[in-house]
């Protein structure tokens, strides 16, 4: 503003001074008026900027004449106020001389006082230095006795420290070391005692991490020691739960008070959480709370899990908590490996037991263990130990009754696998695999019983006496009665003895599949099958059986059975089949009791076909025996084929051949109908085929005229026997039809009608039908050769009947083409 | 010339009360096979086997009664053609005993009177359970004249011995046939015919 307020002036100012000299010295006084009050009140920083303004105005003469003419004011001002003060100077002057005396005076007063407070103070000084020493001393005294105070701490920790790894508090003496080293030690480090303190407490750490690693190994140790007993007690809870003898209602109870268990587990597990969260007191109160746990939980009563806890905590401090978590994992897998490893033979039932034991342990703690220190193992962890385990114990299981042939044995492995099974389960386990290696135990096991009840079904077989039962009392009866299904309303009110029409061997082969089937039923039990599926097993283990016995009984007929042997078989295997729908009612009763009435319609049907093939097998054999029977008699034939004359009467094989045939169809009067007729065709069939045999053997080398007749006459008795058949419901029209072609050939030829017979030969309604041309060739060359042979002896008498005999002979043979 | 696979035919019968052991001594004697487990005889049975005996082969055809009283009318039949016939009782049971009187007179009713006669008591390998002494069994024997012989199935024990004994008893009693034999070679023709006949004897 100065500045820009100089500016304006000079301008304003050069404008007046052109006008006129008067007004221009004028305006030259009130512009150098104002520059010098500028320069009397701005300070030095502001002289420049007036300076600067006066040379812009361009009129420095000016300014220096106004200058020196303030100048000279200012001195004639001076020279007034120094004449006007000049006596005042004088007085003031003469003061001065007067004070300087007095001044003097008290200096001198001054110098004595001071001597004499010298000498004075001497004593006090004195008693000064006294204090000052005393006061340092006490200083340093503090200082020392301050600094001790800070020490203490350090020695009452480490002598702590020593007390507490003495009586192994490991966790204790780690939270110790870790105040030291953190709190106390920080202030006094400077100390030598302290550094030397401190390269001591450096093992320490160690020393707590060696001595937490033993006593968890010899926490795994005890808890191999009890593994045993944990799962004993485990497998018992497990079967009171379970359907081990206990009703559905009572189940249901257990499994509720289960769940209320797993929630007081869950509840341990934030209290483990809070334990490391609040390391003052929680660790306690989780230990109190672990307690009263195990106490409800019997299988957990057998080991102390602190030392877990504590390795936890201690190792989670050092700062070593993945080393840790991998030890715990490495060395719970080694003891897994070693649990399931059997380690002896396991050649008894409680050995098995025991193993199962143990590894039921085992797992039931892992799943405390993982429960309450989540941190420590997981589900994975547990469920990847539990994977390969289970893998070995099914090998181990397999591999030692995958060929057991021990039935009860099996039994009782399955309840004790089926326990373990439900065990494990109840502990959250995947169980699956066992249930397959049930199944194929089951399978096994029904193989074994199969065999075990085929081999009982051929004993029954030898040991059988195949004569109908026979009872004399109302007990008797009704004891029967109980043991198969036999139901003709008429026997209950026949005198006694009652016959029945089968044999023991029919009840006890019932029983037997009954037994079969209750066995069967045992193994499935728990199976985690439901009832139909039960039903349909045990039905087609059924069938399996009667498959079995079926074999049984086509071997065992195949041996030299007797006929009665072979005639009540073919009547017992009829009660068999019968028997098969009682089975069927049998199973639907035990499987499913009274719910079955719905589901009858979808059930597997007992296959009691599988009885019709041995049946037929058995019906042929009695042919065979039969058969075998005419052989024996038949092979006593002494025929004399050169007789001369018949006897009169039949040959007596013939003769003891038809007797044996009527006294057997006669006897066997429990043959039934059907078969008694077939076996009585196929005998006659036999006999008749037999006779054909004998004429025509090319062994046969002739044949008189007389053993023609006798032959004649023994194939008349067969003949005889047709129409007197025995059996009852036999036509003897069909049945004498067996021994036709033989006699139609024998009247041919004993009645030489040889002119009919060429005549009507091929035509159908000839007499002599059913003789071949050749056939009857066969019999006249045997006939000519006995007349050659007897020409030797007679010469010519029989040589036309010779020529005869060859001249019919020929034309025979003509009638062939 | 005719089939001639023996020399001579024997028909053989065993008749005895139910049980004991009829049947159990023919298997014994015909394929030296016994079965603990008492199967009843239903009607008749017979087994055939050959035996050598002085220098011949004599087939035996032994029939098997059914002891059981349903099966007494059809059995006598057999006994006409028997020419050795064998009673058999059991030695623990005292009435198969006492039924040997009964079994001898059928035999008179029904056999042809040269038949030969031989008495069984059969089990004696059961003594502890022996209610007929031996010598009640050599008694009734003896006093009809004819052979006895206490066997046992079971154990093979004088089983073969009974029969070759009644087969001896036959043969001896055959001389006629024994001579015609040894004229054999004078005339092949006769003694065919003959054998035959002795057959038909």
């Amino acid at each position: 503003m100065p500045n820009s307020s100089s500016t304006s002036q000079p301008a304003t100012t050069g404008s007046e001074t052109a006008s006129t000299s008067y007004v221009n010295y004028v305006e030259m006084s009130a512009e150098q008026e104002y520059f010098l009050y500028e320069l009397e009140t701005t300070d030095s920083g502001s002289m420049g900027l007036v300076l600067r303004a006066i040379y812009d105005t361009g009129d420095v003469q000016s300014f220096a004449r106004a200058l020196q003419q303030r100048i000279s004011h200012y001195d004639k001002n001076i020279q007034k106020v120094c004449s006007f003060h000049y006596q005042s100077f004088v007085d003031a002057m003469q003061e001065l001389m007067k004070l300087k005396e007095q001044c003097q005076d008290i200096k001198e007063e001054t110098v004595a006082i001071d001597a004499e407070i010298q000498q004075i103070s001497q004593r006090l000084c004195q008693k000064k230095q006294e204090i000052v020493r005393y006061r340092k001393l006490m200083k340093n005294a503090k200082t020392a006795m301050d600094q001790i105070a800070v020490c203490l701490p350090v020695l009452e920790n480490y002598a702590k420290l020593q007390e507490q790894m003495s009586n192994r508090k490991y966790y204790q003496a780690l939270k110790t070391l870790e105040e030291l080293e953190h709190t106390h030690l920080a202030l006094v480090e400077k100390y030598r005692f302290t550094q030397v303190l401190a390269k001591s407490m450096a093992p320490v750490r160690l020393e707590i991490k060696e001595k937490a690693y033993s006593e968890f190994k010899d926490f795994l140790e005890n808890i191999k020691k009890v593994a045993g007993r944990i799962g004993k007690h485990a497998s018992k809870d497990t079967a009171e739960q379970h359907s081990f003898g206990v009703t559905d209602a009572e189940r249901a109870k257990k499994i509720q008070e289960e769940a209320r268990k797993n929630a007081s587990n869950v509840e341990i597990e934030v209290s483990a959480d809070g334990s490391i969260v609040k390391k003052n007191m929680s660790p306690k109160r989780n230990m109190k709370m672990q307690v009263e746990d195990d106490e409800q939980v019997s299988a957990q009563d057998l080991i102390d899990f602190t030392p877990v806890h504590r390795c936890c905590q201690i190792f989670n401090v050092l700062g070593a908590k993945e080393e840790f978590e991998q030890y715990y994992r490495q060395q719970r897998k080694e003891q897994c490996d070693l649990v399931i490893e059997p380690t002896h033979k396991m050649n008894n039932f409680k050995h098995y037991v025991e193993y199962l034991d143990e590894i039921v342990g085992f797992f039931v703690v892992e799943d405390q263990i993982l429960m309450t220190q989540s941190n420590l193992s997981t589900t994975v962890d547990k469920d990847k130990l539990w994977d390969n385990a289970l893998m070995k114990i099914r090998q181990h299981l397999d591999a030692r009754f995958g060929g057991s042939p021990d039935v009860l044995m099996m039994l009782k492995m399955k309840k004790v696998i089926l326990l373990f099974i439900l065990t494990m389960k109840s502990y959250g386990y995947a169980v699956a695999p066992l249930y397959e290696l049930l199944q194929n135990f089951r399978d096994q096991y029904n193989e074994i019983l199969v065999k075990e009840y085929c081999a009982q079904f051929e004993r029954d077989l030898e040991k059988d006496n195949y004569t109908p039962i026979t009872v004399n009392s109302e007990e008797e009866f009704r004891t029967i009665i109980r043991k198969f299904p036999f139901y003709k309303r008429s026997m209950e009110q026949e005198p006694f003895p009652r016959r029945f029409p089968f044999s023991p061997f029919v009840t006890d082969a019932y029983t037997q599949a009954k037994n079969y089937l209750i066995g069967c039923l045992k193994f499935m039990d728990n199976l985690q099958l439901n009832t139909s599926a039960v039903d349909d097993t045990v039905r087609r283990c059924a069938n399996v059986l009667l498959g079995r016995w079926a074999g049984v009984l086509k071997s065992f007929v195949h041996k030299r059975l007797s006929m009665i042997q072979l005639v009540q078989i073919t009547i017992n295997l009829g009660y068999l089949e019968k028997s098969c729908e009682s089975l069927g009612a049998f199973i639907t009763s035990k499987t499913s009791g009274e719910e079955a009435i719905g589901t009858t319609s979808h059930q597997v049907v007992l296959s009691e076909k599988v009885f019709r093939d041995v049946r037929s097998e058995v019906e042929q054999q009695i042919d065979e025996c039969m058969r075998s029977k005419v052989d024996e008699i038949i092979d006593l034939a002494n025929y004399d084929w050169e007789l001369p004359a018949a006897a009169g009467q039949a040959s007596e094989f013939i003769s003891d051949l038809i007797n044996f045939l009527q006294t057997t169809f006669t006897s066997f009067t429990n043959l039934p109908s059907g078969l008694a007729k077939h076996v009585c065709t196929q005998t006659c069939k036999h006999i008749s085929q037999s006779m054909s045999d004998f004429l025509l053997s090319p062994e046969t080398k002739c044949i008189s005229t007389g053993a023609l007749d006798q032959f004649s006459l023994d194939v008349m008795q067969c003949e005889m026997f047709t129409t007197r058949c025995p059996v009852a419901g036999v036509d003897p029209q069909t049945l004498s039809m067996t021994f036709a072609d033989l006699r139609q050939l024998l009247d041919l030829v004993m009645s030489s009608d040889w002119t009919t017979f060429n005549a009507e030969y091929g035509k159908d309604h000839a007499k002599y039908l059913r003789v071949k041309a050749s056939t009857a060739i066969v019999v006249l060359e045997k006939m000519i050769e006995f007349e050659r042979k007897s020409t030797g002896f007679f010469g010519i008498a029989k040589g036309d009947r010779k020529k005869l005999l060859d001249t019919i002979v020929r034309q025979l043979k003509l009638l062939e083409i | 010339m005719a089939r001639r696979p023996y020399d001579m035919l024997f028909k053989l019968l065993l008749i005895g009360d139910s049980g004991v052991g009829k049947t159990c001594i023919l298997y014994r004697f015909s394929d030296d096979a016994f079965n603990t487990t008492f199967i009843s005889t239903i009607g008749i049975d017979f087994k055939i086997k050959t035996i050598e005996l002085k220098g011949k082969k004599i087939k035996l055809q032994i029939w098997d009664t059914a002891g059981q009283e349903r099966f007494h009318t059809i059995t006598t039949s057999y006994y006409r053609g028997a020419m050795g016939i064998m009673l058999v009782y059991d030695i623990t049971n005292a009435k198969s005993f006492d039924n040997i009187a009964k079994w001898l007179r059928n035999i008179d009713e029904h056999a042809s009177e040269d038949v030969v006669k031989m008495i069984l008591g059969n089990k004696c390998d059961m003594s502890d359970r022996r209610v007929v002494s031996r010598e009640r069994g050599e008694k009734i024997a003896q006093d009809h004249g004819i052979s006895f012989h206490e066997t046992s199935a079971k154990l093979n024990v004088h089983v073969d011995t009974a029969f070759y004994d009644l087969a001896e008893a036959i043969l001896a009693k055959m001389p006629d046939s024994t001579d015609e034999q040894s004229r054999d070679t004078v005339n092949p023709v006769q003694p065919q015919r003959q054998s035959s006949s002795g057959g038909c004897c």
